[in-house]
């Protein structure tokens, strides 16, 4: 953890399970980061936690940013307007501010260490398989679906992949969405099971040479994503870090703000995804 | 003591040599092995001579072995549906025929003209729907009348090398090598999903009829490369995905599984070609869930099987589950055609 500098970090009407989970994961970076109440003076907070649920949430990230927040922090992002949207990304540029993503799974610090070799992998990938199972938890079916798709399309983005999907089937529990003209086709499918029956992320990358199978749990939690490369010679999985994935993003935003570096997984790559969503689920 | 049935193969390749030999040789107070035919004479020999029967390469003199109860049909796909129905208009007690049952719907109504003509037992070697565990999970499932709203089937396979080689040593002679590819028309997308779902996907199709019984709709089909399917269909309020590739250079990984929103069945297979028992079955509902794996596997419990339905101990089984399961294999098939989309 970097101690070069504390930023400060507030809360613009982010739904309350938002705030809790943002704020459990800062208390755990003490050194870097401080929360700040909302009526501080806006130019002295450096980071501001939006809800990427609420409706007009990119607005409200665009007022901060002119206001002179230095960084978003997009808590679980499910839906967009695309023409406020536009906006966003203009004040960004003209700001020179930070978007991090509450993308949970391309975050976690066991995927991250072991990426670049799967990137190296999926260059010669004959399927890329992304399969979640989510449970409901009293929250809007799409909602849920849209959030999910957003996890899954992050993770296939950081395999350096710009998938072109379409929508292969939808219904009140599930979805299938694609990008199947391509030589190795990506297949993202979801499941929405009842509150109790356990949630999970699987992602299977097959290619001829090797296999990799990473299971992550549903992502709010500590407990490391299991991910194995199966090749001809035996399998070897990755060392486990009990980071939680949000407390690692903390840490990227953190060293994104000291060296004024973009984050993995930037704004563009958000609202592209959002669009996707948009497009190929909400129809 | 009931008296032992004869077998007689006909096919005497890698699937007879690592699978039923051995299942056979565990099951010997039941069934001995009498004779074994294959198109090459060495091989017939070797194989024969190895657990104790006869040695032929001639068909018909399977057929007229009085010695042969239950034939065995392990040949190349094209050929199951005469052989079958030869074998019943020999008149024999019974007829195990590796899946497909045949390769199209009128041969395989030929089959069952023959079969009811005969009365011979007639099962088809769909392992992992005789897999115990499998079953036991389907029956907690059934037992919920539980509606599944999505099922998923995958099958990732290294090279059967890697597991024939272990499960016997291979009897093959030079001649019996296949040619190196040579160049000839490639075959288009189609052929090659047509090609993966009856000798691949079939696997499965048994397994995911207990769920999905119809094909309505069949909204996204892909051949993977270098063999293998991508494909997604509806049956009523269930979703269907089916994946399948081989052969990787890599461990395999054979899962099923089902969802309702309240419950889950979850089943992974081990390797077919080793004797490494059932698979492993997990049912979990509302909180509480169960498991079971069991020392045997379905192809012994498919043999187990047919030696009760011919000692008259359990039902006769007939031939519209096979003929069903081809029926949706070839139903997947025909309304691929329709969404298949051109690789970039």
């Amino acid at each position: 953890v970097s101690a070069n500098r504390q930023y400060t970090v507030s809360f613009d009407r982010a739904f309350p399970e938002d705030e809790s989970r943002h704020r459990q994961a800062l208390a755990s970076l003490p050194v870097s980061f401080r929360v700040v109440e909302q009526d501080h003076v806006r130019h002295q907070i450096d980071a501001v936690v939006v809800s990427g649920g609420a409706v007009g949430w990119s607005e409200t990230a665009r007022l901060n940013v002119d206001a002179g927040v230095r960084a978003v922090m997009v808590a679980r992002p499910e839906g967009y307007d695309s023409s406020v949207a536009k906006a966003f990304l203009s004040a960004l540029s003209t700001h020179g501010a930070i978007v991090a993503v509450e993308c949970v799974l391309a975050s976690s610090l066991v995927y991250g260490d072991e990426l670049a070799t799967l990137r190296r992998d999926v260059q010669t990938a004959l399927v890329v398989d992304c399969f979640s199972v989510v449970e409901r938890m009293a929250r809007d079916s799409e909602a849920l679906m849209a959030g999910t798709v957003v996890q899954q399309l992050a993770l296939v983005r950081s395999l350096g992949l710009d998938p072109a999907m379409r929508l292969v089937e939808r219904s009140e529990t599930n979805y299938v969405i694609a990008d199947d003209r391509r030589e190795a086709p990506v297949l993202l499918s979801g499941v929405l099971v009842d509150e109790g029956e356990g949630g999970y992320f699987r992602l299977d990358v097959v290619a001829r040479s090797a296999r990799w199978r990473v299971r992550f749990d549903s992502g709010n939690s500590a407990r490391p994503p299991a991910l194995t490369r199966l090749t001809e010679s035996g399998a070897v999985s990755a060392r486990q870090h009990f980071e939680h994935p949000i407390r690692s993003l903390w840490r990227e935003l953190h060293i994104a703000l000291d060296q004024n570096q973009p984050m993995a997984y930037t704004a563009a790559d958000l609202f592209l995804d959002l669009e996707i969503v948009d497009h190929v689920l909400r129809r | 003591m009931v008296k032992r049935l004869g077998v007689g193969f006909v096919g005497a390749g890698p699937v007879t040599q690592a699978i039923h030999l051995p299942v056979l040789a565990s099951m010997a107070k039941r069934f001995s092995v009498t004779c074994v035919m294959d198109m090459d004479g060495d091989v017939a020999t070797a194989v024969a001579k190895s657990c104790g029967a006869r040695a032929t390469t001639d068909f018909s003199s399977v057929l007229n072995d009085p010695a042969v109860d239950v034939v065995a049909i392990c040949s190349p796909n094209h050929l199951h549906a005469d052989q079958v129905v030869a074998a019943c208009r020999a008149g024999k007690r019974g007829v195990l025929c590796e899946k497909p049952l045949a390769t199209s719907l009128d041969d395989a109504q030929r089959v069952l003209e023959a079969q009811r003509a005969s009365g011979t037992t007639v099962i088809v070697g769909t392992m992992h729907s005789y897999d115990p565990a499998f079953r036991a999970s389907v029956a907690a499932w059934n037992d919920l009348r539980c509606v599944a709203t999505f099922v998923r089937s995958v099958i990732y396979l290294p090279d059967n090398d890697r597991f024939v080689n272990l499960a016997t040593e291979l009897i093959s002679s030079p001649t019996s090598i296949s040619p190196p590819d040579v160049p000839s028309t490639p075959p288009t997308e189609f052929a090659r999903f047509q090609g993966s779902i009856l000798a691949l996907a079939i696997h499965n199709i048994p397994l995911v009829r207990h769920f999905a019984p119809t094909v309505d709709d069949v909204l996204s089909a892909r051949a993977l490369r270098p063999f293998g399917y991508a494909t997604t269909f509806r049956c009523g309020v269930t979703t269907v995905q089916m994946l399948g590739l081989l052969p990787g250079a890599w461990d395999p990984n054979w899962r099923f599984e089902a969802f309702a929103p309240t419950s889950r069945l979850r089943v992974r297979f081990p390797p077919s070609y080793v004797m490494a028992g059932s698979s492993t079955a997990e049912f979990s509902s509302r909180g509480s869930a169960s498991r079971w794996r069991f020392a045997i596997n379905g192809y012994q419990e498919e043999w187990s099987h047919l030696a009760g339905v011919l000692d008259g101990v359990v039902p006769a089984t007939t031939l519209s589950a096979p003929i069903e399961d081809l029926r949706f294999a070839l139903r997947i098939v025909e309304l691929a055609k329709k969404v298949m989309v051109p690789i970039q």
